[in-house]
């Protein structure tokens, strides 16, 4: 009887633990269920597209159709229906796309109070913060709000929907769209280039430091509802954008399919720092539901010294198969990638980076930890190359992977490849578990064991969260020790 | 129906009258060879190995001791991929290597091969060291030009048991070479082996071991030195079945020319092996430009109470250490020669390699190197 009521508790523990997931009882649209070039033409047509737009996604349709899954990952992952979901849903009240914040629907501006994201931009002005940042949301399929436009207008900085982006800014989207992500790149860009909905563009134009941090919101409401969203941002020369996702979604028992692409373009001397809090809802203890994370995230450092920097933690989804990665085009580039991913119950992670050495001298840094927990699985994959132009390529790599528990499974996987003499490459890892000494020593000042664990552990991914932006950090660390809730003991 | 990579090798050797087993000539006729689609082999590619006309022949065995070895009675196929369904369809007769229980031997030597321009030859050998027995074994594995020669290896050694196997696959001639080695552990056994391939057309040496039963440890160490079009696929794949285990993997690769070196190194620790250390570190030292080196190190570790590493470097000779010897009154090739030297050689400290041994392997490297028997004149 008493084992049965610590049992009950320990459940409802747990499922208190994801408080992102409610959902937002909004009237909705959505296409037909299923995936038909009929669907679309219809995303196409409800976004207003021009023609050049539909032919693209038509082309990317077809050349999907004959593509199959890709299966070299250590994940299982079971077969999906893609005929059993929706590939539009939109709110409504977003219809009309509101020209305002305060035509925005207060149901939809209560749902990102809820999330912690504020969409007013008086209120963070006058608030405690001091720094602000725009937000885009995104709300299922679509874009609701994005906030500060005006202020980043003054400086030239184009932040908004890439749907609006399609009609106000064509010729920087069509050049763009797809160069750095072909619609042949892998199945799932394939999937998301004939369906994607909505996402962020952002243009830094020359010689501009973005004045704000740039953020998106990304919200999977609706039930059986896949999102594809498509980022897209090109910062010029000697121009610099820091940029933020965050992304949740309701706790529910089906899967669902989050299949991404961003893309960003560097040019000479341009910085782009992109930073990920990737907290989708990650299934509950026996693995049922949670997100299909399949994310293709690239980036092109196109001019000379040019620099990428990727951070992300992961913490979220019931599978994730992504690799945030630099193609260093440009002479003395520079890529980074910054990595916290942590698995527990019954998630599969397989994540990493690629760092495509091809200018003289361009550098690359991989510092990516992972935690493993419960009978989760996780695995680093990551791809190390330079070509034979690629003179005095650089990179150094750390992985390191920290296993609490005996049920769970941490893997490495890199590949480095090497194709001229000049490359330096070095690269090392470890796999190990929460030392017993480290616990003894927390638990001996009086800490218990999940604080205590906590602590080791934000200490094992110090060198990644360092590299946030400050507002970020505080909240990543938070998510690390909510993360590993009923990993010890 | 679309023809599986090396259908037409197969048919070849069908019309030859060499297949001897139909069972695995039908399964390999079913799967064909591995293409570089197959994860394993997305290095190094078997078309012009398969496009060869060859003729089958046995293995020549030269055993510089006698009495040890002897014919493998039972070639039983072992479970490796498509070349080891072609050893099997083949039947290639091989060596046993038998050392009786508690037998402490010296180092014993053996040669297979050379053989004729054209041969094919597979093999299936057997090594069986007895418990708390003792053996150093060192095997040369001879090139004949356009010759392809195919070998599995089935080691097992009994509690206590120690074998240090030297693979030495010897420069001379275009040749290919593809051998595997499985190797089963008992308790508080050990394995080190050390493959040295030099020169040849494509070598590909993989190295299994498990590890069964606790406080055993298995060494895979590789030294590899290529150069012209030469090209080498290491494969380890360690796997730690008990708890209290341990094992080692240092290699080594010297690339030149146009040369292709390719380390594949898998270290796995099941669910329930606790207590667990496995090490790796492969370095790579590329001479040339037009030389590649790819490492793939992988580790896949399922239990919790483990300390695992692997490193691995890609780079040019350093700088500083030749500018220092260079500051000394050494010459740059003397200089140069003395670290790829040294570097080549940092297997051997994982070894308790017999004298013997080394300074035989000392000159190889030398030879290799071009500076065999003017080194020391030239450094001193």
């Amino acid at each position: 009887m008493v084992a049965e009521v610590e049992t009950i508790e320990k459940v409802s523990a747990l499922a208190e633990k994801y408080k992102y997931g409610f959902v937002t009882d909004i009237e909705t649209e959505s296409a037909p269920k299923g995936l038909s070039e009929d669907i679309v033409r219809f995303i196409s047509a409800k976004k207003n597209e021009p023609e050049w737009l539909l032919e693209w996604r038509l082309k990317a349709y077809r050349y999907w159709l004959d593509m199959e899954a890709p299966d070299w990952a250590k994940l299982n992952i079971p077969p999906i229906d893609y005929q059993d979901a929706y590939y539009y849903s939109a709110p409504k009240s977003a219809e009309s796309r509101p020209e305002t914040i305060d035509d925005v629907d207060p149901a939809l501006i209560e749902t990102y109070n809820k999330l912690g994201i504020p969409l007013h931009e008086q209120e963070m002005l006058a608030g405690v913060q001091t720094r602000s940042v725009a937000v885009d949301v995104v709300f299922d399929s679509v874009s609701v709000a994005t906030t500060f436009r005006d202020k980043l207008a003054e400086a030239g900085v184009i932040f908004m929907p890439i749907s609006e982006a399609v009609e106000k800014h064509p010729a920087l989207v069509q050049k763009y769209l797809g160069s750095v992500v072909p619609h042949t790149d892998n199945y799932f860009a394939a999937l998301n280039s004939a369906v994607f909905t909505d996402g962020s563009f952002v243009y830094v134009p020359e010689g501009v430091t973005c004045p704000m941090e740039l953020s998106t919101y990304f919200r999977i409401n609706a039930e059986n509802t896949g999102q594809f969203e498509r980022t897209l941002i090109i910062v010029e020369d000697r121009a610099y954008v820091s940029y933020l996702e965050g992304c949740t979604a309701p706790q529910r028992d089906e899967n669902q399919l989050h299949a991404a692409v961003v893309e960003l373009v560097a040019m000479e001397e341009a910085e782009i720092k992109y930073s990920t809090v990737q907290n989708w809802y990650p299934g509950d203890e026996n693995g049922k539901g949670g997100i299909y994370n399949f994310v293709t995230k690239r980036a092109k450092c196109q001019g000379a010294r040019s620099k990428v920097s990727w951070t992300q933690v992961e913490t979220g989804s019931a599978i994730t198969w992504k690799y945030p990665s630099c193609v260093l085009l440009g002479e003395e580039s520079q890529g980074e990638f910054y990595s916290v991913a942590i698995t527990n119950n019954m998630q599969q992670a397989d994540t990493g980076t690629k760092m495509v050495h091809v200018g003289k001298n361009s550098r690359s840094r991989i510092i990516a930890k992972g935690i493993s927990a419960g009978r989760s699985d996780q695995t680093y994959r990551g791809l190390v190359k330079s070509t034979r132009t690629a003179k005095g390529a650089r990179n150094f790599t750390q992985c390191d992977s920290l296993l609490i528990g005996d049920r769970c499974g941490a893997h490495t996987v890199p590949y480095i490849e090497a194709g001229n003499a000049s490359s330096m490459f070095e690269h090392e890892a470890t796999t190990s578990k929460v030392s017993d000494d480290q616990l003894f020593y927390c638990r001996q000042r009086g800490m218990d064991e999940e604080e205590a664990l906590a602590l080791i552990v934000n200490g094992f991914v110090k060198d990644v969260l360092q590299e946030l932006p400050m507002e970020f950090a505080v909240e990543a660390q938070k998510l690390v020790a909510i993360s590993l809730e009923g990993s010890v003991g | 129906m679309t023809d599986v990579f090396g259908a037409e090798f197969l048919d070849r050797l069908h019309s030859s009258g060499a297949v001897k087993n139909p069972a695995p000539f039908e399964a390999l006729r079913t799967t064909g060879f591995p293409n570089r689609r197959v994860e394993a082999w997305r290095y190094t590619d078997l078309a012009s190995q398969l496009s060869q006309s060859l003729t089958p022949a046995g293995l020549r065995i030269n055993q510089e001791q006698s009495g040890l070895f002897g014919p493998n009675p039972s070639a039983d196929a072992v479970e490796g991929d498509a070349l080891s369904l072609l050893n099997a369809a083949v039947g290639g007769e091989g060596f046993l290597f038998e050392v009786p229980a508690g037998a402490k031997l010296k180092p014993v030597f053996a040669r297979f091969g050379p053989m004729a321009p054209n041969a094919l030859v597979n093999a299936t050998n057997r090594i069986s060291v007895g418990e708390g027995a003792q053996a150093v074994l060192v095997e040369r594995w001879g090139q004949t030009d356009d010759s392809w020669m195919n070998s599995d290896t089935a080691i097992d050694v009994a509690d206590g048991g120690h074998l240090i196997r030297v693979i030495l696959v010897e420069d001379g001639g275009n040749g290919t070479q593809t051998h595997r080695t499985f190797t089963a552990l008992g308790e508080n056994a050990r394995y080190d082996a050390l493959v040295v391939t030099l020169g040849g057309g494509l070598h590909r040496i993989e190295q299994h071991a498990d590890i069964n039963k606790p406080g055993a440890h298995a060494g895979l160490s590789a030294i590899v030195l290529k150069k012209g079009k030469e090209h080498s696929d290491f494969v380890t794949n360690v796997r730690h079945l008990a708890e209290d285990t341990t094992s080692d993997q240092q290699v080594r690769t010297v690339v030149d020319d146009e040369a292709t070196a390719v380390f594949q190194g898998g270290i796995k620790v099941a669910q329930d092996s606790q207590r667990i250390e496995g090490d790796q570190l492969s370095r790579a030292l590329m001479l040339s430009d037009r030389a590649q080196a790819f490492t793939k190190p992988e580790l896949e570790i399922y239990a919790d109470d483990v300390k695992c590493s692997h490193g691995a470097t890609v780079g040019d000779l350093d700088a500083e250490a030749l500018f220092y010897m260079r500051a000394r009154g050494i010459d740059d090739a003397a200089a140069r020669a003395l670290l790829i030297l040294a570097f080549a050689r940092e297997p051997f400290d994982a070894l308790d390699l017999p004298e013997q041994v080394q300074t035989m392997l000392d000159g190889k490297i030398q030879e290799w190197l071009g500076v065999a028997g003017r080194f020391d004149e030239m450094v001193l």
